[in-house]
């Protein structure tokens, strides 16, 4: 070991010696910023934005979306619904895999058993469980069974990238995630801890190649110094930078600001388990104290979109609704009506990842209607235990949320946040629990809209969560990177060129 | 000696165990990594399937006993988010925890020293007062503060110096000297009363009457009979560096031991926490040791026999 | 401490050392003009933190969404903001102001309750050598291995942030400083006459400790406070950069920083005053620090 330690030494030392010269002269590598280290480059085990934005670009998914969210074909060329539950895939027979083998439809079997199986223990395997088998019916046929009718099916396996069943079997899971190969259009090169991961472009790819030859993504913890590096042209792609932020480089000679609306939604979790948020006068207090448009216009640079429900236009299963407005003194009223038990003092909870300014904000606003409002902050994994962990009547009154399922369903937004069957959920009513059921089975594109439609009309009148705005995602970028940011917060790099 | 040695490294085994053993049942306390590895949405299965193959399904003794057993074998298991070595993730972080630190005390020595014995030669005088001012200044501020605002001035608006990264010499100037500035203080205060403290004996004095130059005597004998204190503060403060550096490390995203420290503190990767913990703890018992043997060899008249401090 | 100070002075002078009264007046008499600068910051401060309410022009933690980021002087809707409004439109001066409190107070508790650890320690260690001694001794081993911030972010990760708990992770990791002098004190002091003639007639540890140990180390603690005071305010100012300082909406200075160093570049004040106030504040007590350690150290006389 003393002599690996020894071979890094030297290698910085190399390294150190041979500044980095910027070669501007010819574009060769993209540099991304991402907000923390990618977790794993195996994409079967972590599912989260700095890990995907990277592991994206060496797989291939069974089917992808374009620019717009469209749903399209990827490694699977077609596909159509044998019955209720059976769906076949037509598998492009012109991809090969990094190491020159072929990609086959065991490749695709193999991909989503793995995640399935539960010895692979994949934390993303409720994205897929649904799935109950999925076999090879032919040279270029795949067939995936689900266990009940499951319309989100296709929204789901968007995220499925495939595997090389031969190297990953062969080298193990350990090897794959150091030395990953996949049939994407950048390949793997190095991942050196905690400072870069470089990926070489695929010249052999099947589809759209890259306009770079290489990419290197870096891990930034601090959103400022994101910001600085932007400025500096030390990298020419950031993500996650807040409203505030994106100000600072607006009228920036080297970067700018580029902005897009997702799915995810921020919201209040009121507490129907706990006095004094069991009170439906109160829940509804609070969705009426709320000014969304002054949040918006005052901290978001007017981004964001105000939220009337938890789901967006882009979503399956939404239908419009009008939400509560901003209304003080209704709200002071209903907290008169509710009586003194209102007045007892709420804990709202929040994690460092949300936007502090809203929280503050948001609890002024609560304070100005006469509730007491405590903010209670922790870090974001004891967050998670007390929001969904324990009896309602021990988890905080008001939680902050910002929720996507990544899939562009209703179904992954309502269901685990409302049924009372899901741990995510602080809400207990039969009544929507039914309609959720049935629409989770229903592959009825109408009548589904109906039943989220009459779901939605529970939850708005009861209160039972309070939808913010729809969050508007900010990328930082150099100007003279061509790029624009999806709704599912994607960094395809063979979507990326140059000016 | 080697038995001064070892009865060193043993109460330097127990503190390390002791600390290890706190650590990982407080750490055990704050809940497991399962519930940030899920998507949104997971179900409670799910999540319980999870947490079983993390082990986290166990008795906690169970668990610390196959801890302790895998360190008896070098082993400091796995990464819950990574899923690598965890020696792999420290062997790569280390060179870099080693660079900054070299910096970082680089400068610290390099200008704590000569400012220091410079206050101490010129006390009472309008320069030392001077040098007091700078060597507080730097002592008086968050480092995440000093650091933001050099990447401003010289990253962003000269473009001296690149904003943050570890690819080249230049980006480690700015974290060194943030990091540098704070034990600067030190350092020039130790050498300040070391130096005055030598200066008021009476071999000094004579050198003195007998006309020999200040700056003889300060090479003769000063330097070295003011080295002990200094070794002590370098092997204290340099033990605090290879894993205390979290700020400077984040803000410059600087890849060293206290950045992934603090990462896996918030994701809940105990193996990560406990090996730089663990990695601490033998630091500053290798430091200390070291500045004990020093000592030695910087005065002979020290001789180890069980307490030299 | 001045209670002490007091009662210590009072005593019978059987012990050989100096009474606290006489040297503090003697104290007093030698602070070179420029201290004094010091010493007035430092009340200053202090005063503004125990009458915030009397100086702040507005309240702290009423918000305008859209005044925010305004610069010094600037007037809106009739009110006043001297020294500009901050991200959500709060006042940054009346924010200061009550800052003051929450800054200071942290420092003050920590350093009294880390003191009062390591004091304890100490005395214990060196009254009572064997075990205790054994005990005390590795547990400031264990406690210097391991890196102070990580010890405070494993701390807060487990007991959650906040004012109460900043203070409680502060004392829990800033003890060992003040055991270490105050046992190396107290071991040299053990075979003094005074010290085996009570123990020879049967005066209880507790008394002995009280009053023969630790008025005579309490100059060396009095120096360490001051110095650590320093520290506190700069390692709450670290904590809160990490997320885990004092909560908001209660403003300290460190947390003003760390959310106003992402608006530097276009609204500096927000983080710029309450940047100059610590600045000054922790100048201030190094200064007189450095100061009491020059007067108070043996070795310097």
């Amino acid at each position: 070991m003393p002599k690996r330690l020894g071979t890094h030494l030297t290698g910085m030392l190399c390294a150190l010696l041979l500044a980095s010269a910027p070669a501007w002269a010819a574009k060769d590598t993209v540099i991304i910023d991402l907000s923390n280290e990618t977790a794993t480059c195996d994409p079967h085990i972590q599912w989260n934005q700095n890990s995907y934005g990277v592991y994206r670009n060496i797989f291939d998914n069974l089917i992808t979306r374009d620019n717009h969210g469209t749903i399209i074909p990827a490694v699977a060329s077609s596909w159509k619904y044998l019955n209720d539950t059976q769906i076949e895939f037509t598998i492009r027979k012109d991809i090969t895999f990094h190491d020159g083998t072929p990609l086959t439809p065991e490749d695709v079997v193999y991909s989503i058993t793995r995640i399935t199986d539960k010895d692979t223990a994949s934390p993303q395997r409720s994205q897929f469980e649904a799935v109950s088998k999925a076999e090879v019916t032919g040279p270029d046929r795949v067939v995936f069974t689900t266990s009940k009718p499951y319309p989100p099916l296709l929204a789901q396996l968007v995220k499925l990238s495939i595997v090389p069943k031969a190297y990953v079997e062969r080298v193990g899971k350990e090897e794959f995630n150091k030395n990953p190969i996949g049939s994407g259009p950048y390949k793997f090169v190095e991942w050196q801890r905690g400072v870069h991961i470089l990926l070489q472009r695929n010249d052999n790819y099947w589809g759209n190649k890259g306009f770079f030859e290489k990419a290197e993504f870096r891990f930034v913890p601090d959103p400022s110094t994101r910001v600085a590096d932007l400025r500096t042209g030390k990298a020419d792609l950031a993500v996650d930078l807040n409203p505030d932020l994106s100000a600072t480089i607006k009228n920036d000679k080297v970067c700018e600001p580029r902005v897009t609306l997702t799915e995810r939604v921020a919201f209040l979790r009121t507490n129907n388990g706990r006095t004094p948020t069991s009170n439906k006068l109160v829940r509804q207090a609070i969705a009426y104290g709320i000014d969304k448009q002054g949040i918006i216009d005052g901290l978001m640079n007017g981004q964001d979109r105000i939220a009337d429900t938890m789901l967006t236009k882009e979503m399956a299963g939404y239908s419009e609704m009008a939400g509560y407005p901003y209304d003080p003194d209704k709200a002071r009223k209903l907290i008169a009506e509710a009586g003194d038990a209102a007045r007892e003092e709420l804990i709202f909870a929040t994690a460092p990842s949300y936007d502090q300014r809203i929280v503050q904000a948001v609890q002024q606003m609560l304070t100005d209607i006469g509730l007491k409002v405590r903010i209670e902050m922790m870090d974001q994994a004891s967050f998670l235990k007390a929001v969904q962990q324990g009896d309602l009547s021990e988890r905080p009154h008001i939680s902050f949320g910002r929720w996507s399922c990544a899939c562009m369903d209703a179904d992954g937004v309502v269901y685990p946040l409302l049924h009372s069957s899901s741990a995510w959920s602080q809400t207990r009513n039969a009544t929507l629990d039914g309609l959720l059921d049935e629409a989770r089975i229903c592959l009825d594109p109408a009548k589904r809209v109906e039943l989220y439609a009459g779901a939605d009309k529970i939850i708005l009148d009861e209160a039972y969560i309070l939808p913010l705005y729809q969050v508007a995602y900010i990328y930082g970028a150099n100007k003279n990177l061509i790029w624009s940011p999806t709704p599912d917060e994607s960094l395809f790099l063979n979507r990326m060129s140059w000016k | 000696m080697s038995r001064f040695i070892l009865k060193r490294l043993w109460q330097a085994f127990l503190a390390a165990l002791g600390a290890l053993t706190i650590l990982f049942f407080v750490q055990r306390l704050t809940g497991d990594p399962t519930l940030l590895l899920v998507p949104e949405g997971a179900t409670a299965e799910d999540i319980a399937t999870l947490r079983a193959s993390l082990g986290f399904d166990q008795p906690l003794y169970i668990q610390y006993l196959q801890y302790i057993k895998g360190l008896g074998t070098f082993d400091l298991g796995m990464s819950y988010v990574q899923g690598v070595p965890v020696w792999d993730i420290l062997m790569s972080r280390l060179p870099y925890t080693l660079w900054l630190t070299a910096g970082a005390m680089l400068l610290s020595i390099g200008a704590g020293l000569p400012i220091g014995v410079l206050m101490a030669l010129k006390r009472g005088t309008i320069l030392e007062r001077l040098l007091q001012g700078v060597v507080f200044t730097g002592q008086s501020m968050p480092t995440f503060f000093s650091g933001i605002l050099m990447i401003l001035l010289f990253a962003v608006h000269l473009q001296w110096l690149p904003s943050s990264g570890s690819d080249s010499v230049t980006s480690m100037l700015m974290p060194s000297v943030a990091l540098g500035l704070l034990t600067l203080a030190t350092f020039a205060r130790v050498a300040r009363t070391a130096v005055l403290d030598e200066l008021g004996k009476d071999y000094v004095r004579t050198a003195r009457a007998k006309g020999v130059p200040m700056k003889r005597i300060i090479w003769r004998h000063l330097a070295r009979n003011s080295a002990i204190p200094v070794i002590t503060v370098a092997a204290l403060e340099i033990s605090h560096l290879l894993a205390g550096a979290v700020i400077v490390e984040t803000l410059f995203a600087w890849p060293g031991l206290g950045q992934v420290a603090v990462q896996a503190i918030e994701a809940r990767d105990f193996p990560i926490v406990q090996a730089v913990v663990l990695f601490g703890a033998v630091a500053s018992v290798a430091c200390n040791l070291i500045a004990d043997l020093l000592y030695g060899l910087v005065d002979p008249r020290i001789r180890h026999t069980g307490g030299a401090q | 401490m001045s209670s002490s100070m007091s009662r210590s002075g009072g005593q019978e002078s059987l012990r050989p050392r100096p009474t606290l009264a006489s040297a503090m007046r003697k104290t007093v008499g030698s602070i070179p003009g420029y201290l004094w600068i010091f010493i007035a910051i430092l009340l200053g401060f202090t005063v503004m933190a125990l009458f915030a309410p009397l100086f702040a022009p507005n309240d702290p933690a009423t918000q305008n969404l859209l005044g925010r980021m305004k610069a010094p002087g600037s007037v809106i809707r009739g009110v006043t903001y001297l020294l500009g409004s901050d991200e959500l439109g709060r006042d940054v001066l009346s924010r200061i102001i009550y800052g003051a409190r929450a800054s200071m107070c942290v420092a003050v508790l920590s350093v009294c309750l880390s003191g009062v650890i390591g004091i304890l320690a100490g005395l214990l260690a060196a009254y009572y050598r064997g075990w205790v001694e054994t005990v005390v001794m590795r547990l400031v081993d264990m406690m210097l291995s391991i890196p102070a911030l990580l010890f405070a972010v494993i701390t807060v990760a487990v007991i959650g942030p906040g004012f109460i708990n900043v203070i409680l992770v502060l004392g829990l990791t800033r003890w060992t400083r003040y055991a270490r002098v105050v046992y190396g004190q107290a071991l040299s002091l053990m075979p003094q006459p005074y010290v085996r003639y009570a123990r020879f007639v049967g005066t209880p540890a507790l008394t002995i400790m009280c009053r023969h140990l630790l008025p005579n180390v309490f100059g060396q603690v009095v120096v360490v406070a001051t110095l650590e005071f320093g520290s506190m305010v700069l390692f709450e100012a670290g904590l809160s950069f990490l997320g885990l300082g004092v909560q908001p909406p209660t403003p300290s200075w460190g947390a003003m920083m760390n959310v106003g160093r992402h608006y530097l570049d276009t609204a500096w004040w927000i983080a710029g005053f309450p940047g100059l106030c610590l600045f000054l504040l922790v100048l201030s007590v190094n200064i007189i620090g450095d100061h009491l350690r020059d007067r108070l150290d043996p070795r310097l006389r």
